[in-house]
């Protein structure tokens, strides 16, 4: 799914900062990824970059055998729109609009009619247990609410790839672990790729493969076993 | 921009407007007063000069209006400062002038009691040929007016202002009547109203007119002498020459120095009317200035606030981006919230203006108008905005309005969805 090889980039901010230093990773379909590392080492710019909002210098990035680069911004919108659901640390739901315009907003880019917009949408928020919470407004949800609605978000367009930045960085441990579960669970029944920025160990392990990145570079990696895991804590 | 048709786009637009409303509804007044005002000072400015332009232009606009004066330079035998005056020769040769098309006199005014019953009151008599009736442009309200048997026969008529004639016999019609003026009985034809503000009597109230070969004979021994003289040229005529040509004249049955400047005064209405329509655009320019200055004040304003609404949604502008929106799209609901917002204040200024308009029609005009002849027809004048200036005023509105999305469009899509993602 995601092939890297030798990626560089640096900042130009008054002076050079070189962010990451050939990074080299590759992710199988189907992997459920986990990056770990420091804040400054690196990790969310290499997500920024997995996720097209950002580019980069040098190396190369093919994301389903494509070749991600210079493309122009309206070019990589419709290739983040297409490809990559984005899950955040801070929710990012848009705070005046419903549960169900909020999952229904990527079909809203894609050009979907809103009749069948809002028929999808209600049935991913069916699906996360969310269906009588699809008219309420952000705001008057739970944290743990709030992530759900975001995650049916990053699902709706069915992408390839899942970018997780922090998912669980602002829940408490026992949502924390729920929102695992349903990552684990998007993961192996519609067979997405996820990749997860975290700092938590315990997030960590859960996935098949955590990442160790530091300075710019990958330092290295470890394979988990999450079923394990996963079992222990059932 | 298939979106416009999109009922979901027009939700976004007015959410996003409708979540900070009292906000939305001041900036939006900074426009609704600039067109309100752009709209109403243009709307009178233009209806006022229609009305003093028009009514110039509608009563011989080609008019040379002459006096005699003191002579100041002497002249075959002559001295100077002489008094002399025009006589009816004078007025009869400048009418054989090939470009003339109407050569009028006024003979002497003189101050009268003019009595009916036992009543007395303050008059003026003034002595009009017909050319002069027909350049001075007065119009019978009642009656009629001179005609060519009243100086052929110099018979005792004469019309009065249609202001004096209901003070005259407790409003009951005087045509046909019989007053005396001064020890003469006159019969009362018609009363007239006058259409020219551009040939003004002292107190025109009051001013009596009656033929000129009558006054000549009753009243000024039969010296056939003039004060005004006033000639009309054909529409393309020359002012200049045939003033120049009257001067000539003049200057030959008078023994006057066709040089001497002094020894009559003229003018002229073309030249006048000419002024007076600079003055008037020049009020205009001054409107649309003030008016597009105080608009794009409020739009300035817009521009201000959607820079700020763009400010405070940084995030989630970066969340759309995240989710696909294209910059276009992200451009496209910027410029769309600005313009609506400035359309609608826009639609409501021009609405109050175009209201306060038709009010004024109502009110003002009938004021303005009174006591002259227009104030008969009234509703053939406006101080409204012709459609063509409204259209022009809206195009303004609608291209400012857009150029007050554009700054904010733009830094919307500077925003770096990276650090917009990350805040909070």
């Amino acid at each position: 799914m995601v092939e890297i090889e030798n990626l560089n980039k640096t900042y130009y901010n008054g002076t050079a900062l070189h962010v990451l230093k050939g990074i080299n990773l590759s992710v199988p379909d189907g992997e459920f990824l986990s990056i770990m590392g420091a804040s400054g080492s690196g990790k969310s710019t290499l997500l920024n970059i997995l996720g097209i909002l950002d580019t980069y210098d040098e190396g190369s990035y093919y994301l389903g055998g494509k070749l991600i680069k210079s493309q122009d911004e309206t070019q990589a919108a419709a290739l983040r729109n297409d490809m990559i659901g984005f899950i955040f640390q801070s929710f990012n739901l848009i705070s005046y609009k419903t549960a169900l315009e909020n999952v229904a907003l990527p079909l809203y880019y894609k050009g979907y009619r809103r009749k069948k917009r809002n028929e999808m949408a209600m049935d991913f928020l069916d699906r996360l247990g969310l269906k009588d919470w699809a008219d309420h407004r952000p705001n008057e949800m739970s944290g743990g609410q709030k992530q759900r609605v975001a995650i049916a978000r990053a699902l709706i367009t069915r992408p390839k790839l899942i970018l997780a930045d922090e998912p669980t960085g602002a829940l408490d441990s026992k949502t924390s672990q729920e929102v695992m579960d349903l990552l684990r669970k998007v993961n192996k029944e519609l067979g997405m790729t996820i990749i997860c920025v975290t700092h938590e160990k315990g997030v960590a392990v859960q996935t098949d493969r955590t990442v160790h990145i530091k300075d710019g570079i990958i330092e290295g990696e470890e394979s988990n076993r999450p079923e394990t895991v996963h079992s222990m804590l059932k | 921009m298939i979106r416009v048709l999109d009922i979901e786009w027009w939700n976004e637009i007015f959410q996003s407007l409708g979540r900070n409303r009292r906000r939305s509804i001041f900036t939006a007044l900074g426009v609704v007063w600039g067109t309100f005002m752009l709209v109403l000072l243009l709307g009178v400015g233009m209806g006022l000069s229609d009305i003093v332009t028009g009514e110039m232009a509608d009563n011989a606009s080609n008019t040379t209006y002459m006096f005699s004066q003191q002579t100041s330079v002497p002249y075959k035998g002559m001295k100077s400062g002489r008094w002399w005056n025009m006589d009816y020769h004078d007025v009869e040769q400048m009418s054989g002038i090939p470009e003339v098309e109407t050569a009028g006199a006024m003979g002497s005014s003189r101050s009268f009691k003019l009595i009916y019953g036992v009543i007395a009151h303050d008059s003026y008599t003034a002595a009009y040929d017909l050319g002069f009736q027909k350049i001075d442009g007065i119009q019978a309200v009642e009656g009629r007016l001179l005609n060519r048997i009243d100086m052929k026969e110099r018979r005792k008529v004469c019309l009065i202002p249609k202001e004096l004639a209901p003070r005259i016999d407790g409003g009951n019609s005087m045509i046909g009547k019989t007053v005396k003026i001064g020890d003469t009985n006159f019969t009362i034809v018609g009363t007239y109203v006058k259409t020219s503000q551009t040939f003004m009597f002292n107190d025109p109230d009051r001013t009596v007119i009656i033929p000129y070969t009558t006054d000549n004979y009753l009243f000024s021994r039969g010296n056939m002498y003039v004060s005004a003289i006033a000639v009309t040229g054909d529409i393309d005529a020359d002012q200049a020459s045939i003033e120049e040509s009257c001067r000539m004249i003049l200057s030959e049955n008078h023994l006057i120095s066709p040089d001497d400047d002094k020894a009559f005064y003229s003018f002229n209405t073309k030249e006048i009317l000419d002024k007076v329509k600079g003055l008037f655009s020049g009020v205009i320019f001054l409107t649309w200035f003030v008016g597009a200055g105080t608009l794009l004040a409020g739009i300035i304003g817009i521009s201000n606030i959607m820079l700020i609404i763009v400010r405070e949604r940084r995030q989630e502008i970066g969340v759309r981006r995240a989710l696909g929106a294209r910059p276009d799209e992200i451009i496209g609901q910027v410029l769309a919230e600005s313009s609506v917002l400035s359309l609608i204040a826009g639609i409501i200024g021009m609405t109050a203006a175009i209201l306060i308009q038709g009010l004024l029609d109502k009110t003002l005009l009938p004021v303005i108008l009174q006591d002259t002849y227009m104030s008969e027809t009234v509703h053939a004048y406006t101080l409204q905005l012709p459609f063509g200036t409204a259209l022009l005023a809206f195009g303004l509105i609608l291209a400012g309005s857009l150029a007050a999305g554009i700054l904010p469009a733009y830094k919307a899509i500077d925003i770096n969805a990276v650090d917009a993602l990350r805040e909070e």
